[in-house]
């Protein structure tokens, strides 16, 4: 991607300041995905912000959830009453999200709840009853 | 992906790892546009500072995992987030202006009336 040379430009980033602590931790770009296990569900937390509510669509495909939704990251540049507005850098992501996870249990698929909230997507995935664990009685003689 | 690699039992909140936040910026007549990726992040947990003629964005992701869960993936984690700016010549705290939506932070930087300096030429 061709980039304008910001060190000459005023509004110019900084990120020399921060280098020292970033070489232990790589700045990325969309933090990754969470996957957390309880006994009775698994949760996964997508960081994903800018998307438009109304395009998020959520569904339970042959034991793989997907996600598909339109990001809308705003830039004056892309609206069309700010033709001379130019672009100085561009590090978010952006286009549409089309995400596949295995769940690799059977899931109680009515029970599955999908929330967006500060632009995390959180999908709460109930195990079906069988697939929980089970105390089994011991009986003693 | 594999769920069951990299399971992990271990606390998250042993050391605050530092991250830079990704940024857009744009510049337009009006003065200068950013957008911050702050994901997970509340409006009360992000501080934004205009100082020395640099805007500072410093703001803290917490994770809290209940107790009993496991983490099969590690994603986002507790971190403090920065990122800083230096502004143009002219500009104060009152040209700033942002909103947080969707876990992205927009700041508005208005442009300062140009200030037009004669200089005077000498006579040799």
């Amino acid at each position: 991607m061709l980039r304008p040379d910001l060190s000459r430009h005023p509004l110019h980033l900084l990120d020399d300041l921060f280098a020292p602590a970033l070489r232990a931790r790589p700045a990325r770009r969309t933090p990754p995905l969470e996957i957390r296990a309880a006994d009775d569900r698994v949760t996964f937390l997508a960081p994903l912000p800018g998307l438009a509510p109304d395009t998020l669509d959520v569904s339970l495909e042959r034991g793989e959830l997907r996600v598909r939704a339109e990001r809308q990251v705003p830039t004056p540049a892309d609206a069309p009453e700010q033709p001379r507005a130019r672009v100085l850098a561009r590090e978010l992501d952006r286009g549409p999200v089309d995400l596949r996870l295995r769940l690799g249990f059977r899931p109680d698929a009515a029970a599955i709840e999908a929330t967006y909230a500060l632009g995390v997507l959180r999908i709460d995935v109930p195990r079906a009853a069988e697939e929980r664990p089970r105390r089994i009685p011991v009986t003693t003689r | 992906m594999n769920p069951t690699a990299n399971q992990t039992d271990q606390p998250r909140t042993a050391a605050l790892t530092l991250e830079r936040i990704p940024a857009d910026l744009a510049e337009t007549d009006a003065g200068w546009s950013l957008v911050l990726a702050l994901p997970g992040v509340a409006e009360a947990d992000i501080e934004l500072r205009v100082e020395r003629g640099s805007l500072q964005i410093a703001a803290t992701r917490t994770a809290d995992v209940p107790e009993g869960v496991r983490v099969l993936r590690e994603g986002p984690g507790t971190a403090r987030l920065e990122r800083e700016f230096l502004l143009p010549a002219g500009v104060g705290p009152e040209a700033v202006s942002a909103s947080l939506e969707a876990g992205l932070l927009r700041i508005e930087i208005a442009r300062p009336p140009e200030a037009r300096v004669r200089v005077p030429i000498k006579n040799g």
